[in-house]
């Protein structure tokens, strides 16, 4: 058959299918061969007593079956739920016979795992009917005695033990005043069953423990008699599966119900209720007692002989607490015997995983340290970064001002330097000639004309040039001394009121505006800035000074200022002077330099390198718009606000 | 005696300053030259001058013998040689630069533009008979 599929798939492909072809024949071959190890397989039946849904049969099936398949055996389970909670009588148990010999006539399990009291009472009248010779393992079985299973071979019991003892413990442990305890129990089974456990412990708790026991109420009654009870009561919870009018309940929500509606704190003792409304303390596990049964299971049908296994009691060796209900009662968590386990605890990641969290912490907190560092490090960084530019800008200026200064020391201070040395030179010839004259002797009547044009003209033409060089040369130092002195002072800046301050400046250079007859016109609304009063006073004064020098004589001549804020705020002098060419605007700023020094006698050529190097200070900036002849716009921006 | 009028070169002097200028004509003077002098207070004036000649076509501009400062307003006296020494009419006309400045730098580039002297101020008798004796 496979050969066929093969050998027509083959033919029926081409070749660029072929790859997709040989990985569909893995798969096949693959799927194939799962079952063939099948046969190792060992059947198991489960015979529950109760119904699915029931929380104890439910959780006690899912321990047994967790457990079967953590073994890793190839298992064949099938589960059989006799639901004696609803049908109970000896003609059901013969129908479930007909019923289970139907079905499984033809199989033979390896291993039964009979769950609960009334599945081991079937199974002690059909067991040799239905499955001769198969062993059983009997769990869930309450008040356990041999004569239960007299007669039986091939069978070993887990029985499960009361821990009504350990509870009642607890409760004294745990809440010192005590001494009552409310039993909500039922007419069902178990609450039956329990009661007679609890009718042979009672005695134990004489003069310690008085009991209440409440089998027969309905749910009205029940939470009305819970509600009022005093304050050293406990209540314990043995079963209310069904109330006196034969209305049902589920275990849990009626454990919820109770505990909701109770003024003392609720016991039970059965694990699954933990965390639905009861304090906690010693549980029977379904769960783990599934677990226990099937590890026995487990070694039978790994082999080992199921009449050496010895009958098994269930162990209560974990406390189980539920947090909320100790938070509800105060009850301390330091009493609670050592090594209970505390469920819904906020804080319980916290205490099992103390010594990695705070490793973690620390590691978070170092890294934040770290990163904390580096930052600070970037920052440090970036600031010394930023004034090392700065400190660069103003060192690249300072070298080109030196430059400037150097080449102005070369050329214009040199000048009145070398007409003073001429027109010394000039005046020594003369004064060679005078000699000549004088030794000479000769012809003085007639050359008294020359002598006469020297000492009285020449001579002292020479020496006032002379001197007048003398003076500029003063003046040139004074006025580099003046601008190299720019900066040294010290700046205090704060928001300047600009209308205010043009005001009093134009107000101190009234004389000049009134004798040129210059037109002025400020802007009402000049921005404020950040700056140095005294520097901005003196920026503006030589440029409004520069405006009226370098007015046109030609026409009547006006000044307007005004100004607007950007990024900087920026002000702008206007005027309809003479202007300045445009190969000239760079030129303007430097040190001595004169537009037209003919023309002004009176200026040393600083006024605009005066500003220049002001606004450097300052942070500002200033540039020119002009043509020769159209007047001039100067504009200087300075800093509107604080520097971060 | 009128052709050698004519023919007398015309000495130019542009200098800003005018302590500088009338210590150059004075010693020029004192040579005893007869030669007339034209002063330029500033390199464009200067640049003005020179392209209006070079518009007559008039060859007079062969006859021009100049003294320039090289530190002046508006144009400076390097850029004037430059404009002078890539021109080819104005070429051949001797260009002496007169500056206050020893700057080795200086005199090296007013060299290598191709000016026939460079003269440190102060101007003097010495340096007035140099340039009666070269180029006049």
């Amino acid at each position: 058959m496979l050969y066929n599929i093969i050998t027509a798939g083959i033919l029926y492909v081409n070749r660029v299918k072929m790859i997709k072809v040989v990985r569909l024949l893995i798969y096949i071959c693959l799927g194939l061969s799962t079952p063939l190890y099948g046969y190792a397989e060992k059947k198991v039946l489960i015979l529950c007593s109760y119904h699915q849904g029931y929380v104890w049969t439910d959780e006690l099936n899912r321990g047994i079956l967790t457990a079967l398949k953590k073994s890793g055996l190839d298992l064949d389970i099938r589960i059989e739920y006799m639901d004696t909670k609803h049908y109970y009588n000896g003609q059901y148990f013969s129908i479930l016979n007909s019923i289970y010999k139907y079905k499984y006539s033809t199989d033979k399990f390896n291993i039964i795992i009979s769950c609960d009291n009334d599945a081991l009472k079937f199974l002690s009248l059909y067991r040799g009917d239905l499955f001769p010779g198969t062993p059983v393992i009997y769990c869930g079985i309450n008040n356990y005695e041999p004569s239960l299973v007299s007669g039986q071979s091939n069978c070993t019991v887990v029985a499960e033990e009361y821990n009504l003892k350990e509870i009642f413990d607890n409760i004294l442990h745990l809440h010192e005043n005590v001494r009552n305890i409310f039993v909500v129990s039922d007419k069902t089974t178990t609450g039956t069953n329990m009661e007679k456990v609890l009718a042979d412990i009672i005695p134990s708790y004489e003069n310690r423990l008085s009991f209440h026991i409440e089998n027969d109420l309905t749910e009205e009654t029940l939470l009305e008699k819970i509600k009022v009870l005093p304050d050293d009561t406990a209540i314990l919870l043995v079963s209310f599966l069904k109330d006196k009018n034969g209305k049902s309940f589920d275990h849990i929500k009626v454990t919820k119900l109770i505990s909701d509606n109770s003024p003392v704190p609720v016991y039970g003792y059965i694990s699954y209720l933990l965390g639905y409304g009861i304090v906690g303390g010693s549980l029977k596990s379904p769960f783990r007692h599934g677990e226990i049964t099937s590890n026995l299971a487990i070694d039978v049908l790994k082999g080992k002989n199921i009449n050496s296994i010895p009958v098994m009691y269930e162990k209560f060796d974990t406390n189980f607490y539920d947090y909320n209900q100790l938070k509800r009662w105060n009850i301390n968590k330091n009493i609670l015997p050592a090594g209970s386990v505390i469920i819904n605890d906020p804080f319980k990641f916290y205490y099992e995983n103390k010594r990695k969290l705070l490793s973690i912490f620390i590691i978070i907190l170092i890294q934040t340290a770290i990163i904390i560092l580096l930052i600070s490090n970037v920052v440090k960084r970036k600031k010394v970064q930023r004034r090392l530019t700065k400190a660069k800008c103003e060192l690249e200026s300072k070298n080109e001002e030196i430059q400037s200064v150097v080449y102005a020391a070369s050329h214009d201070l040199r000048t009145p330097l070398v007409n003073i040395h001429g027109f010394y030179k000039l005046n020594k010839e003369y004064f060679d000639k005078l000699n000549q004259f004088i030794s000479a002797n000769i012809n003085l009547k007639e050359m008294s004309e020359e002598i006469s044009h020297i000492i009285n003209e020449k001579i002292p033409y020479a020496f006032n040039i002379v001197f007048s060089n003398i003076l500029r040369m003063d003046t040139l130092l004074n006025g580099l001394l003046s601008v190299s002195r720019i900066g040294d002072i010290k700046i205090s800046l704060e928001y300047l009121d600009m209308n205010c301050l043009i005001a009093n400046i134009l107000n101190q250079m009234s004389f000049q505006i009134k004798e040129n007859n210059i037109k002025i016109d400020v802007a009402p609304n000049l921005p404020q800035c950040y700056s140095d009063r005294d520097m901005t006073i003196q920026i503006f004064t030589n440029l409004i000074s520069n405006s009226i020098k370098y007015r046109n004589k030609q026409t009547d001549s006006f000044i307007k200022i005004f100004g607007y804020r950007k990024d900087e705020s920026v002000y702008c002098v206007e005027d309809n002077g003479i202007g300045i060419p445009q190969e000239y605007k760079d030129k303007i700023f430097e040190l001595y330099h004169r537009l037209n020094p003919k023309d002004s006698k009176d200026g040393e050529g600083l006024g605009l390198t005066i500003v220049k190097r002001i606004l450097f200070r300052l942070n500002g900036r200033i540039w020119v718009e002009s043509e020769k002849g159209m007047g001039s716009k100067f504009y200087v921006a300075l800093p509107k606000d604080r520097v971060k | 005696m009128k052709l050698d009028i004519d023919r007398k070169k015309i000495i130019i002097i542009a200098d800003d300053d005018d302590d500088s200028y009338i210590l150059e004509e004075i010693y020029l003077r004192k040579t005893d030259i007869k030669n007339q002098i034209i002063r330029f207070c500033d390199g464009e004036e200067m640049i003005d001058f020179l392209k209006q000649e070079e518009i007559k076509g008039d060859p007079l501009w062969e006859k021009y013998i100049i003294l320039m400062d090289i530190r002046m307003p508006k144009i400076d006296g390097i850029s004037v040689l430059e404009f002078m020494k890539k021109n080819s009419c104005l070429q051949k006309t001797p260009v002496i630069m007169v500056s206050a400045s020893s700057n080795p730098n200086f005199i090296a580039q007013c060299r290598n533009l191709g000016c026939s002297d460079y003269f440190v101020k102060p101007f003097d008798f010495e340096k007035a008979k140099e340039i009666k004796n070269n180029y006049l």
